[in-house]
């Protein structure tokens, strides 16, 4: 094997970032979620449903907020972080973000999914979830990332993770309630099958693409064969996508008395926030630079490059 | 409008890290930061292998992706072609670290001394520079440069492997030895139009 293979992997953006890209799909699919679910079904049977994603969404992007401000360097300066957005994506995300956020919570209590302002709220929760995924997407020296499947990627991830928090609270509601508002479970869970798969058939193509592309191959076999290999497939494939849709197809497909119902939905959630967060992670985890070409001589740059030694450095 | 540009000759670089040590002379860079480096890297196989030099530094893009990235506006480039950041505006998200092809903003996450609880004079004479959670690249030592002096790399390179000077004028001798040996980028796919210019090594048989 080349010895340069797995040289430059960043590092840079580790914990924090992926689990504010997940929250942050996870609030604005949320918002997106109530918004369907109002206007899908306007019979009024999902108005529990439509309600607690409002409250849920707001909640969810208020922790990516924090998280994302806990991660910055400088946090005197964030306020600047919304001086460029005609170039930044994320300057563009950050602006959008608390726009959603503000809207959402001016929606909270309204829940008037289908008026001008739910409509424009839509559009601006659409585009935090295509931003979480263009803001890695954009970044040329990292090929892996380098594709529109990102965005699709994120898109359909951040939503099928809204589906997850809200089936795992309507499961949860269900528990100490009297179970009125289980009614709406059993669609909740039709649609989380429907999304793992739209999920599962892109991450699909993403990884088919890195396989494809010499400069992101080296991400790709380190997802599905190397060191994260086990994450991957213990962690995303089974435990993010096989557990729901398996759990999501049999609850489909049974008549369970209700405790049972709950557990299991409880069960199916937790795997798919789980998988989903674990997706993000390894995501941010495997990208490797693009190798310097210098005349035709294929260069890796080091991993110090970008994370310098300072930061590895113990006293003795 | 002038541009100014760098030419740093592969087949005259002996790797000696003089321009990284002059660097950090004159910028007085913290523990592990280097804002000039020399890559070391090999081709072939053995017998017929060889150790090749790469000198880097920040490439002063025409289409700067750091710039681009930088929410705050930290980012910018000044007429005469050089890109700068600014400590006071950064703040510290990274994404110019990840963005530029080159690697060559550093971000000091924390800033980290030479000895453990103890600052040396030379780490006192220009450490407030160094803000650590802010991004710093080089500048092409921009006070030299506005004093009439070549960059610190450039004046102490021992091999005279290094040129500065202005790439839109075309009777300048970067401009020259760029036309005359076949100058060349790296990474042109990247889009960036780079300052930095490399003349090819010698082949050896």
């Amino acid at each position: 094997m080349d010895a340069n293979r797995f040289i430059g992997i960043q590092k840079l953006w580790g914990w924090k970032v992926a689990t504010y890209l997940y929250l942050a799909g996870m609030g604005a699919g949320l918002y997106v979620i109530g918004f369907l679910l109002d206007v899908l079904h306007p019979e009024n049977d999902f108005a529990f449903a439509s309600e607690l994603s409002l409250y849920a969404g707001a909640i969810v992007l208020i922790v990516a907020v924090l998280l994302i401000f806990s991660h910055l360097g400088t946090k005197a300066n964030a306020l600047r972080a919304f001086c460029s957005p005609g170039s930044s994506w994320l300057a563009r995300g950050s602006l959008v973000m608390i726009i959603l956020l503000f809207l959402d919570l001016v929606q909270i209590g309204r829940t008037d999914f289908q008026s001008i302002l739910g409509w424009v709220t839509g559009l601006v929760a659409l585009f935090v979830l295509v931003y979480t995924g263009m803001l890695l997407s954009s970044l040329k020296p990292f090929p892996f990332w380098h594709t529109w499947l990102l965005p699709f990627l994120f898109v359909f991830s951040g939503i099928g993770s809204g589906f997850m928090l809200l089936g795992l609270l309507i499961g949860l509601y269900g528990v100490f309630t009297d179970g009125a508002v289980m009614s709406s479970l059993k669609p909740v869970v039709s649609y989380i099958v429907f999304v793992t798969v739209g999920t599962a058939l892109i991450l699909g193509l993403f990884l088919g693409r890195a396989s494809a592309v010499p400069s992101a191959r080296d991400s790709f076999y380190m997802v599905t064969k190397g060191s994260r290999s086990m994450a991957f497939w213990i962690g995303v494939i089974v435990i993010g996508h096989v557990i729901p849709l398996g759990l999501g197809i049999y609850l489909l497909s049974r008549a369970l008395h209700q405790p049972v119902l709950v557990f299991l939905s409880v069960i199916l959630t937790l795997a798919g926030i789980i998988g989903g967060l674990l997706l993000k992670y390894l995501l941010l985890a495997t990208a490797m630079s693009a190798k310097l070409d210098v005349a035709g001589d294929s260069v890796p740059l080091p991993e110090s490059a970008r994370f310098p030694a300072s930061h590895r450095v113990q006293y003795r | 409008m002038t541009r100014y540009g760098m030419v740093i000759d592969l087949a005259r670089c002996v790797g000696c890290d003089t321009c990284s040590i002059a660097c950090k002379a004159e910028k007085t860079t913290p523990r592990g930061v280097q804002w000039n480096r020399v890559l070391k890297y090999e081709t072939g196989v053995y017998p017929k292998s060889r150790r090749h030099f790469l000198p880097m530094q920040c490439m002063h893009c025409a289409e700067p992706e750091c710039k681009k990235v930088c929410p705050t506006g930290a980012i910018s480039k000044r007429d005469d072609g050089i890109v700068v950041i600014d400590g006071d505006k950064c703040m510290g998200c990274r994404y110019c670290v990840l963005a530029c092809p080159y690697a060559s903003p550093h971000n000091l996450d924390r800033r980290c001394t030479y000895y453990e609880g103890y600052v040396t004079p030379f780490e006192k004479a220009d450490h407030q520079k160094h803000r650590a959670g802010t991004s710093e690249k080089c500048d092409f030592c921009l006070s030299r440069v506005e004093k009439g002096l070549e960059p610190a790399c450039v004046a102490s390179c021992v091999a005279k492997a290094r040129f500065f000077g202005d790439l839109t004028d075309p009777e300048s001798e970067v401009s020259l030895l760029i036309k005359d040996r076949n100058g060349f980028v790296l990474n042109p796919e990247m889009k960036t139009d780079p300052s930095c210019y490399y003349l090819p090594r010698r082949e050896v048989k």
